[in-house]
């Protein structure tokens, strides 16, 4: 396997962080992003739940023509302006995590840079949203817990900005999610609940 | 509605006595600390008795996650090195690996991951303690954090053959999962945690900490020591809406918490529009600490590393 972009570890590693692969899945982590230029490449996003993920998977045509370039970014928060600082962007574990992809005003233009700096044409994607799950209200209707519904706000808005249209997603609720991609397809599993085909 | 079922005292026993026996050393330490004003050489005393905590202890006291200069060979040395309650909060880290590392199988919680949330919560809780208008002692925060979910352990199984009827009553009138167990199976996590820390004999702030993580405002305002402990339990509260939001150790309860306005009060940045945002970016760049001390009490209490 061939990752572009970023050099992943070998399926060897593994750090409480990174993960590395699990079998044929590699563990995507908050602050991190993966673009992957050969086929049969599945991610795996485990317990998420504030956090948002956007995934970009090679359309039919794509694949037919033997471009199997995709990517994923795991996000925890909306907006880097003003909450980014020195002192928090401590958290950088390997070359695929970096502290501005913990936001998706960062993370989304740098992945949508990295699929085009590999050949991709990003409306050809199938682009997927998953996450943004959130705690109940609270003192009559205080939502200022809402990081996840703010997650999912900021990524529909920078993708649409781009005309990039979302193809599937599971957003919301209250329940963690398991996301799983293969090349042909994405499932989401609601932790307690049911197992979702977004794709 | 009536409950589904009610689980007695003796079903909880029953469930206490799966679990590891609580070491002598650590009810004696318990014991000792109910007195606030228990010495640094008396505690020293107490972890003497069991050598095998003391080397746990030395171990995580000379482990990467503490970064000490140099290297602390006796238990008297750490206590003046990095104080009694860090000294204390270590034991109660070690000894909660061995109760909290099992599969949890009720909550959907596979072996490791109620650990992971609880040392994560711990370490959320010490950092928080310090951000609150009435600031309190992290140490204590953290090992009210790490033991805040120990009542999961006795009720996994029941909440496991009724999830679908407890989820159901959660969702449908906007209740955290603890007051739809509660409904469903006449009691909640919650209380089996505050009987389990009794069992135990836990010292009083950390009995609070099990029986109000989820809801700092109903602590009496009786309580003779209500001004410490009300920012205490918030700092568990707050720390264990953070770790959920970051889906640590999340299991099938999810995010079906509704946060204590009175707690939210104290922090008062999280009132503000983008609060939320500045506390869990803060949060989130205390991973690596995690992983390390994860890792270090990991070999700790496998016998990795020097005494």
């Amino acid at each position: 396997m061939t990752l572009a972009v970023n050099n992943i570890p070998p399926p060897s590693g593994d750090s409480s962080s990174t993960k590395a692969f699990e079998g044929e899945s590699l563990v995507v982590t908050p602050g991190q992003m993966v673009v992957a230029s050969t086929p049969n490449v599945c991610f795996k996003v485990e317990r998420l739940t504030s956090g948002v993920v956007v995934v970009a998977l090679p359309s039919a045509a794509m694949l037919s023509d033997g471009k199997a370039l995709s990517g994923m970014v795991h996000c925890s928060l909306p907006d880097s302006t003003s909450v980014l600082t020195a002192e928090n962007a401590s958290r950088v574990v390997d070359e695929t995590h970096r502290p501005e992809w913990l936001y998706v005003d960062c993370a989304i233009p740098a992945l949508l840079e990295a699929l085009e700096s590999q050949g991709g044409v990003l409306v050809d994607f199938r682009w997927i949203v998953a996450g943004g799950a959130q705690p109940f209200t609270f003192g009559g209707g205080n939502n200022t817990l809402n990081i996840g519904s703010r997650n999912i706000q900021a990524v529909q808005a920078l993708l649409a900005q781009h005309g990039l249209p979302v193809v599937g997603e599971s957003v919301g609720s209250n329940k963690a999610r398991t996301l799983y991609t293969q090349p042909a397809g994405v499932t989401v599993q609601l932790l307690g609940g049911e197992s979702v085909i977004l794709l | 509605m009536p409950p589904l079922t009610q689980i007695t005292l003796a079903d909880l026993k029953q469930q206490a006595d799966r679990l590891p026996k609580m070491p002598e050393v650590a009810l004696q330490l318990n014991r000792l600390l109910h007195n606030p004003k228990a010495s640094a050489e008396s505690i020293g005393n107490v972890l003497r008795l069991d050598s095998r905590m003391t080397a746990e202890v030395l171990r995580l006291c000379n482990s990467a996650a503490y970064g000490l200069k140099r290297r602390i060979l006796t238990v008297k040395e750490a206590v003046a090195m990095l104080g009694t309650n860090a000294i204390v909060s270590m034991v109660y880290a070690i000894l909660s690996k061995s109760t909290l590392d099992k599969p949890v199988k009720g909550y959907g919680l596979e072996a490791g991951q109620l650990f992971k949330s609880g040392l994560t919560g711990a370490v959320y809780a010490k950092h928080l303690a310090k951000k609150l208008k009435t600031p309190v002692d992290g140490e204590l925060a953290f090992t009210g954090a790490i033991l805040r979910d120990i009542g999961k352990l006795l009720l996994s199984d029941f909440v496991g053959e009724h999830y679908p009827v407890i989820e159901a009553l959660a969702q449908r009138d906007g209740i955290g999962f603890a007051d739809a167990e509660k409904a469903v199976l006449g009691l909640s996590h919650i209380e089996a945690g505050h009987y389990l820390a009794k069992l135990w004999e836990l010292p009083d702030p950390l009995v609070k900490c099990v029986r109000y993580k989820n809801q700092p405002s109903a602590l009496p305002k009786t309580d003779p020591f209500y001004r410490d402990t009300f920012p205490l339990v918030t700092s568990v509260h707050l720390a264990d809406l953070f770790t959920k939001m970051a889906g640590v150790g999340i299991g099938v309860d999810g995010l079906m918490v509704v946060p204590d306005a009175a707690a939210v009060e104290l922090l008062p940045v999280l009132l503000t529009e983008t609060g939320a945002d500045h506390i869990m970016a803060d949060l989130l760049a205390l991973q690596p600490a995690i992983d390390d001390l994860l890792d270090s009490i990991t070999k700790a209490t496998h016998g990795e590393g020097n005494p």
